[in-house]
């Protein structure tokens, strides 16, 4: 293990990742805390500027800090993309573990239901649960959520079919382990790094689906910023003040090429260190 | 194999009955959904109320299946049907176009990527791919945007003329072709392993010959298994890109629906997403046996072509 996070460390694209990331959650959470200005704080007087030091990203038409909301939205897609990522990995692990082990008959439904729920693009479940458990609340969390489970348990399924017909388990289970031992003790350790990451990929498809919902003005309610709602924003004004625009789509695009070489990291050290995976 | 593809299309039915049943189901479970909402018909709300959960699902069925009759909103005159029709058309000559262009433009990149392994051609290649097919498409449409509107004035950020109209395909293109180039990247990877790659080449057949004509029939398959998903993630783009461009597709349709609560008209475009993705997976398995013609032999026996195929 400390081999493996070694390589990890080496890698500097997975090391800048990670910090750049780390930096942005860190400013989205403190920046506010550091700053007199309140998010939904409207200014006539000051609308459309220009980056000042008084208003570091500029203000929006309604003479909103762009910093500050940037900091907020960053808080709120941040939050849904890693909460409905890390329930996807949850449950997509539990399930995919169940169906490689017991195999059969739960196997064969199980699986039936993934195709199902595969089969739905991700964004229409969201949007229609959003719509259903009530709009505006961040309810679509639970759609991103459902649609990232099944990659995660065909991933996780085959690992586990793999390992538990290797020989090292087979002995063990002729040593009368039980099958909650052998899942404890082999088929977790071997999965996690590979759930670990796909939980990547599944963060940035979370990421992507919430800013996606926030620029179709079905995510988050208005007052609240959210980085897809702010480039919906500045997108009418994107011939006279691109700026408004185009920081929320880098922040998005810096977030996801981030969590992407994060992943890539995380197997490469994995690969270098030689494990079963 | 006739027999197999009028069974799948049979199947479409009651697929897209299964995602009718699943949204009654879900409003009428959820709180703080009134049953106002349950009925899909506004017209004739005084014999609605007096019916079941289960005859106001067959009633709704019958008439989507028989009549293509999705009912009215209740703010509006015309039926949906007319307003759906026109939005549908729209959305699909986008989709099938972009689907089209995806192809033509993915398989080529993912050859060349796999034919350029390990060089600086596939490095740059599947990094653009891997990063292009997970970003957002409003993002793509921004980039493209402020290139082409803004610095070179090529086209109008507001749609003027045919060009401007095709802006949306080119964007949605970018997206689909990137996953289909990853695709079709590990597949003729594989292929180029095989053993029987090396004994057509030792046999003095010349580069070009073996993969165009010997490594790329195995490479296709792969890279049309992802049809589905491809159409799927198309879908979803467009309804991005119509709302970055304001067309008037089904995709804005959605979101106002969504935006004034009119049920009626979520559900019925919710049946027609359902619709046109049941056919993408009927025609996902028509590619996939043209592709794989080891596949038609075992059509016979076999529920599922894709599972039993490995994918």
């Amino acid at each position: 293990m400390k081999r493996k996070s070694r390589a990890f460390f080496h890698n500097p694209a997975a090391v800048t990742a990670l910090l750049l990331l780390l930096g942005i959650i860190l400013f989205c959470i403190l920046y506010p805390f550091f700053t007199s200005v309140d998010y939904r704080e409207i200014n006539f007087s000051e609308r459309l500027q220009l980056p000042s030091p008084k208003h570091p990203l500029g203000t929006d038409e309604m003479g909103r800090d762009m910093m500050v909301r940037m900091a907020w939205g960053g808080r709120v897609t941040l939050s849904v993309a890693f909460l409905s990522g890390f329930i996807a990995a949850a449950a997509g692990t539990g399930i995919g573990v169940l169906c490689g082990y017991a195999g059969g008959r739960i196997d064969s439904v199980i699986m039936r239901g993934m195709d199902a729920i595969a089969s739905i693009p991700g964004l229409l479940l969201a949007i229609v649960f959003d719509y259903l458990l009530g709009m505006g609340r961040g309810n679509f969390l639970f759609g991103v959520a459902i649609a990232g489970i099944p990659p995660f348990v065909r991933l996780i399924r085959g690992a586990v079919l793999e390992i538990s017909g290797s020989a090292y388990v087979e002995a063990s289970r002729a040593l009368g382990a039980t099958p909650l031992h052998v899942v404890r003790k082999h088929v977790i350790h071997n999965v996690l790094p590979m759930a670990a990451i796909q939980a990547t990929t599944s963060v940035a498809d979370a990421l992507t689906t919430c800013t996606i919902l926030g620029y179709i003005g079905v995510g988050i309610n208005a007052p609240t910023p959210e980085w897809g709602a702010l480039f919906d924003n500045g997108k009418y004004l994107l011939r006279t003040l691109p700026h408004l625009s185009v920081i929320p789509a880098v922040m998005i695009v810096v977030c996801i090429i981030c969590l992407y070489l994060l992943g890539n990291g995380i197997r490469d050290s994995l690969s270098i260190g030689g494990g079963e995976v | 194999m006739f027999g197999y593809f009028c069974k799948r299309i049979l199947l479409i039915i009651p697929c897209v009955m299964a995602v009718i049943l699943l949204i009654f189901m879900l409003m009428a479970a959820l709180p703080g959904t009134d049953t106002e909402h349950m009925v899909p018909y506004a017209d004739d709300v005084p014999e609605q109320e007096s019916l079941s959960f289960l005859q106001q699902y067959g009633k709704y069925c019958w008439r989507v299946f028989t009549r293509l009759d999705f009912g009215r909103n209740r703010s509006s005159v015309l039926p949906l049907r007319e307003e759906l029709l026109v939005r549908t058309r729209i959305t699909l000559r986008v989709m099938g176009l972009s689907v089209l262009a995806t192809y033509l433009l993915g398989v080529p990149l993912g050859v060349y990527a796999a034919c350029r392994r390990g060089r600086w051609q596939d490095t740059l290649l599947t990094t653009i791919t891997t990063l292009l097919a997970s970003i957002p498409a409003f993002c793509i449409s921004l980039a493209l945007m402020l290139l082409f509107a803004v610095r070179l004035r090529w086209i109008h950020v507001i749609p003027q003329n045919s060009v401007d109209e095709a802006v949306p395909v080119v964007i949605l293109t970018v997206m689909g072709a990137a996953n289909v180039a990853k695709v079709t990247r590990a597949g003729m990877a594989e292929v180029l392993d095989k053993p029987f790659i090396l004994s057509l080449t030792s046999l003095g057949l010349s580069r070009r010959n073996v993969i165009l004509t010997h490594a790329l029939k195995n490479a296709l398959v792969p890279a049309f298994s992802v049809f589905s998903s491809v159409c799927a993630q198309l879908l979803c783009g467009s309804i991005v890109v119509e709302h970055f461009f304001t067309v008037r597709g089904l995709g804005s349709a959605m979101v106002a629906a969504i935006r004034s609560r009119a049920t009626t008209t979520l559900l019925a475009c919710a049946v027609v997403v359902a619709l046109i993705m049941s056919i993408c997976s009927v025609i996902t398995d028509l590619l996939f046996v043209t592709v794989n013609p080891s596949l038609r032999r075992t059509l016979r026996f076999s529920s599922n072509l894709r599972r039993r195929s490995g994918r």
